[in-house]
């Protein structure tokens, strides 16, 4: 059978393209936080530290005030994600959209401050250690 | 005796499929069996599906091929970091069919891409498990994992020598929500050294055979390592299979495995659609959990 050119090269393409997704997802592991479960870098079933497995905190500061935030259900699929991938641009939408909840607070808020926890476990005791991943502190104020 | 010849004929009439046809109509039975994504895709994937399985002559459509490449893409895409492995390989696995059908070689393309795409995603999995992970290969993900999940639940009961009780107590300790140091938190109960010993077995066992896969994918063609691909494979989906039901990933695997087994191969093409076959009693038959209710779950 003759091959047309540009077969040579296409039928190579989603071998290319699973090699580009897998680095570009050790690369948000190693930069973002990015969860090993996630990203399509086949790093499922290698590590304890999955998505679904790490919370976070949020605290909404003002003058005198910093109130920890209760993640309403309908942000909780965002939580999610930001959760996985932690990365600073999604903490610091994340922490825009907590900013506008309403609280029982009075005056603006000044900052929101987020810690993306995960759980490590102790080699021989499997005593669950939680630890902060990333922390970031986004301020309100122009 | 009657149902085990006729399951015997079936496998050998199923193994008389062109591999091309085999491994496409393996795939279409993964995306309906496991369907992938939410509303807004799902449907037209499992119409779709449906279609090919079903419609004369839809199998070898490239449109078909593409248009499953390009909604389990959308998949990832929306639901952005959250999909697992699965949801890309069956992506990229879409992808492949429908460039092979549209090439002058679709079995010599179609079977290529399975190769790399099995050695690829082997690779990465070994990268992560061996290099990139701090827990795996000192033992404790398989540890925690084992006494967590509830998909290993059967098999660590059975194997590791859990009653249900003990099961429950340790996933209590595991799953306490600790935001304090270490010192201000309670032991959990002890390990027993016979699950430890499982879980280090399971452990190098894992990491070796998903090494070996790798290699034997990648290789190049016809050396001696590649010649025990589909042995590998095989071995692999029908060990793994049973302990962690993640069928969906296994079924695609198959439908890959498949695409390599050229006419000469009837009776490997056989072995991987029992495989396929014993996937699904995986899931659907608790085996594991039944046995180890019939012993008692006897304690370490």
């Amino acid at each position: 059978l003759q091959t047309r050119s540009w077969e040579g090269w296409v039928r190579f393409l989603p071998a290319l393209l699973l090699v580009g997704v897998a680095l570009h997802q050790i690369v948000l592991a190693s930069t973002s936080g990015l969860s090993p479960w996630s990203g399509g870098g086949f790093g499922m079933f290698s590590s304890t530290d999955a998505g679904a497995a790490r919370h976070l905190h949020a605290f909404v500061i003002r003058p005198g005030i910093q109130r920890e935030v209760r993640i309403p259900e309908a942000l909780q699929d965002w939580e999610r994600r930001v959760v996985t991938l932690p990365s600073d641009a999604n903490l610091r939408a994340f922490a825009l959209a907590l900013a506008d909840l309403p609280m029982p607070d009075h005056g603006p808020a000044t900052a929101v401050r987020i810690q993306v926890w995960h759980t490590e476990f102790d080699p021989v005791s499997l005593d669950p250690i939680g630890r902060i991943l990333r922390s970031l502190e986004f301020s309100l104020e122009q | 005796m009657g149902a085990f010849e006729s399951a015997a004929r079936s496998l050998r009439l199923l193994a008389k499929v062109e591999p091309v046809d085999l491994a496409l109509r393996l795939t279409l039975l993964d995306l309906l069996l496991r369907p992938i994504g939410d509303w807004s895709i799902r449907p037209l994937v499992l119409a779709i599906a449906a279609a090919g399985l079903l419609v004369p002559g839809w199998l070898r459509r490239p449109p078909l091929w593409f248009a499953l490449a390009g909604l389990t893409a959308l998949r990832v895409w929306t639901d952005w970091p959250l999909p697992d492995n699965h949801a890309y390989l069956i992506s990229y696995w879409c992808l492949a069919a429908g460039i092979s059908l549209v090439v002058s070689d679709t079995e010599a393309c179609l079977a290529l891409n399975a190769r790399l795409l099995i050695g690829l995603a082997f690779a990465f999995a070994v990268i992560w498990k061996l290099v990139l992970s701090p827990d795996f290969m000192n033992g404790t993900f398989l540890r925690v994992t084992m006494l967590q999940d509830p998909r290993f639940e059967g098999w660590t009961r059975l194997a590791g020598g859990f009653s249900t009780d003990q099961l429950e107590a340790h996933r209590a300790a595991l799953g306490r929500h600790l935001d304090l140091p270490p010192s201000e938190s309670e032991p959990g109960p002890a390990l027993s050294a016979r699950f430890s010993r499982l879980a280090d077995v399971m452990t190098f066992w894992t990491a070796g055979i998903e090494l070996a896969l790798a290699a034997a994918f990648l290789w190049w063609k016809g050396g001696p390592l590649s010649r025990a691909r589909h042995a590998l494979l095989i071995v692999f989906c029908a060990t793994t299979y049973a302990v962690a039901t993640v069928d969906g990933f296994g079924w695609l695997l198959i439908a890959m495995g498949v695409a390599q087994c050229d006419s000469r191969l009837a009776r490997t093409r056989a072995l991987y659609v029992a495989s396929y076959a014993l996937i699904l009693v995986y899931r659907e038959v608790p085996m594991a959990s039944l046995i180890a209710d019939a012993v008692g779950g006897a304690g370490p």
